[in-house]
């Protein structure tokens, strides 16, 4: 049992479950058609706006800017899978009996899971995305080598989430049903995570407020890099991401460890 | 060293309660009320490596609850448990890697893959040696004749082939001991046969030790040698099967095939009554309490022209029917 066929068999996870996502290729690919709809409504809507206002630029955004961004925080909240809602089906419907006897981390499990969906929706997303936004809005205003950086942003960025929906999930050890964790946290990442509206045009104290919570991370840290990228911001962005990823790892641990001796599985 | 040791083993749920209407809502939030509910009331057994035993008792008696308790899925209340020297809950990876559980009602394999894409997976998770592996599959492929399964999506598989694919699956590993928590639910006749036969094949083939819950008693019957009855979390009975009929139904059915078509005047014999007459044949249920059935063969024998004869044992069915009656009745309050 060495390190190597410890890390093949979360690996192994990560290919299974994306082999299962194309199962059904036509509703995977429906879904991402879904961003058109959003990026159309976005450009059309930012386009008008900054007619109305008569200005080039808003809060340091212009137009092709403000449409990168939502394309990256689009990209990244509609590629995250729904994990909370397996999780607390585990736990409610007893298929723990089976997650929890198997040799494996349960965490790193749904993680492996959960990328083998992430990783297979984000490309699909992103590639709808972009190519409308480069059709009506122009060229993304990013230099090419700075696409690796931001990617490793928008990939910490989904574990982020991951982490999020996990704790939340884990909840279901007391509470059964976490559909209502999971709507405010959905709502308050659309808000302060700055999914529809880049922080930058929040008045002075709400946008502090939003800075400082871990939500922002998710959506806006990632999506900034694309309106104005520099070195230091992206540092910044995934020195918060390990941060809030750190704290989210402990809690995660704390609510597993205290959950996991609350089991009692239903149906049997 | 034994494959399950069972201790006093005891775990109470702690049960919200609510009464009912939105009154009864309401005050379950402001005030929830919590009783205790004894699921595993303090049972010892154990079994030893090889042995195939049937874990039965009625629904609510606490059988899957003791099987989670040994696969280190529940944390008991109290008491102790061993499993191949380990106890589950404390040591629950260590031991995953030695046993394997079937849920009859909940699935392994991916639904939407085929159950070799499953099987690779379960490979990595219990990270088999690739070569060992290609092995083992050949060889569960052969026995459980699931070849032509193994690349069809699970979704489009009947619940009987599932269940072999199912089966298998917690194979791959060469656990040590397998627990079966209603495997049969749900098959048809013949696809119960056919997973029985496999069971009996893997504990006397393979040394598998096996814990079988089952309502179906001919699951029972056709797998195990010996049987484990438990009612309101306590364990009422724990011998061979045959032992159990003995003990719990004395009834038995004697069948004779005659040599003349008219019904011979039969003696009346104490516990003896005939349940069916026909030109050649006569059935009669004797009571073995008020009446030694070897008594009664000789009797029988001496006054009809008697070309055959069988004695039926009653199905075990009616005999577990019987100890969850009298056991019930028993056990009335002691739950809660």
């Amino acid at each position: 049992m060495n390190l190597g066929s410890r890390v093949r068999k979360y690996g192994e996870v990560v290919l299974v479950t994306a082999q299962n996502g194309l199962a059904y290729p036509v509703d995977t690919f429906a879904r991402s058609g879904f961003m058109v709809v959003v990026i159309f409504v976005f450009v059309q809507l930012w386009t008008v706006t900054f007619e109305l206002s008569g200005q080039q630029s808003i809060a340091g955004f212009d137009l092709p800017r403000m449409i990168w961004y939502l394309v990256l925080t689009e990209t990244i909240v509609m590629s995250c899978p729904r994990l909370f809602s397996r999780i607390d089906q585990e736990v409610k419907e007893g298929d723990l009996a089976y997650a929890l006897g198997r040799p494996y981390n349960y965490a790193l499990f749904h993680y492996a899971s959960y990328l083998g969906n992430a990783l297979l929706a984000l490309p699909l997303n992103f590639a709808v995305g972009a190519a409308l936004a480069f059709a009506l809005a122009g060229p993304p205003p990013l230099p090419a080598v700075a696409w690796p950086a931001v990617a490793s942003a928008a990939f910490l960025a989904i574990t982020l989430n991951f982490a999020v929906e996990l704790a939340i999930g884990l909840l279901a050890f007391w509470f059964e049903d976490t559909y209502a964790f999971i709507w405010i946290y959905q709502k308050v990442v659309f808000t302060l995570g700055g999914l529809f509206l880049p922080l930058d045009l929040f008045p002075g104290a709400l946008r502090r407020l939003a800075e400082v919570l871990p939500f922002s991370s998710i959506a806006y840290g990632p999506a900034r890099l694309v309106a104005g990228f520099d070195t230091a911001l992206w540092a910044t962005t995934v020195a918060t991401q390990l941060f809030w990823l750190a704290a989210l790892v402990g809690l995660v641990a704390l609510l597993y460890r205290r959950g996991v001796r609350r089991v009692n599985i239903n149906g049997g | 060293m034994r494959a399950v040791d069972v201790r006093d083993l005891r775990k109470v749920f702690q049960a919200k309660r609510k009464r009912p209407g939105l009154a009864g809502s309401l005050r379950a939030l402001w005030r929830p009320d919590y009783t205790a509910v004894t699921a595993v009331d303090g049972i010892s057994f154990r079994l030893e490596r090889g042995e195939a035993v049937g874990f039965v008792g009625p629904n609510g008696a606490g059988k899957s609850t003791t099987i989670k308790m040994l696969t280190g899925i529940l944390h008991p209340t109290s008491g102790e448990s061993h499993v191949l020297g380990l106890v589950p809950w404390r040591d629950r990876s260590r031991l995953a890697y030695r046993i394997a559980s079937v849920f009859g009602q909940r699935s392994q394999l991916w639904y939407h893959l085929p159950p070799a894409d499953s099987f690779n997976l379960l490979a990595r998770i219990y990270e088999l040696d690739q070569r060992a592996y290609r092995e083992r599959l050949h060889r569960l492929v052969e026995l459980f004749q699931i070849d032509r399964y193994l690349h069809i999506p699970v979704r489009r598989l009947s619940l009987g082939e599932r269940m072999r694919c199912e089966i298998a699956g917690a194979l791959l590993h060469r656990p040590e001991v397998i627990f079966l928590d209603e495997p049969t639910i749900g098959l048809d006749v013949v696809a119960r046969q056919q997973i029985r036969a496999l069971l009996r094949a893997l504990n006397q083939e393979e040394g598998v030790t096996l814990l079988l819950t089952s309502h179906d008693a001919g699951d029972i019957e056709q797998v195990c040698r010996r049987v484990i009855v438990i009612n309101h979390g306590s364990l009422v009975f724990d011998d061979t099967v045959a032992a159990l009929k003995r003990a719990f139904l004395r009834r038995k059915v004697i069948d004779l095939k005659l040599a003349e078509a008219t019904t011979p005047t039969m003696p009346a014999i104490p516990g003896v009554t005939a349940v069916a007459a026909e030109p050649f044949r006569l059935r009669l249920e004797v009571d073995a309490d008020a009446q030694p059935i070897e008594q009664v063969i000789a009797r029988l024998v001496a006054h009809c022209p008697v070309v055959d004869l069988t004695v039926e044992e009653p199905p075990l069915e009616e005999v577990i029917a019987a100890i969850y009656a009298a056991t019930g009745r028993e056990g009335e309050g002691a739950r809660g």
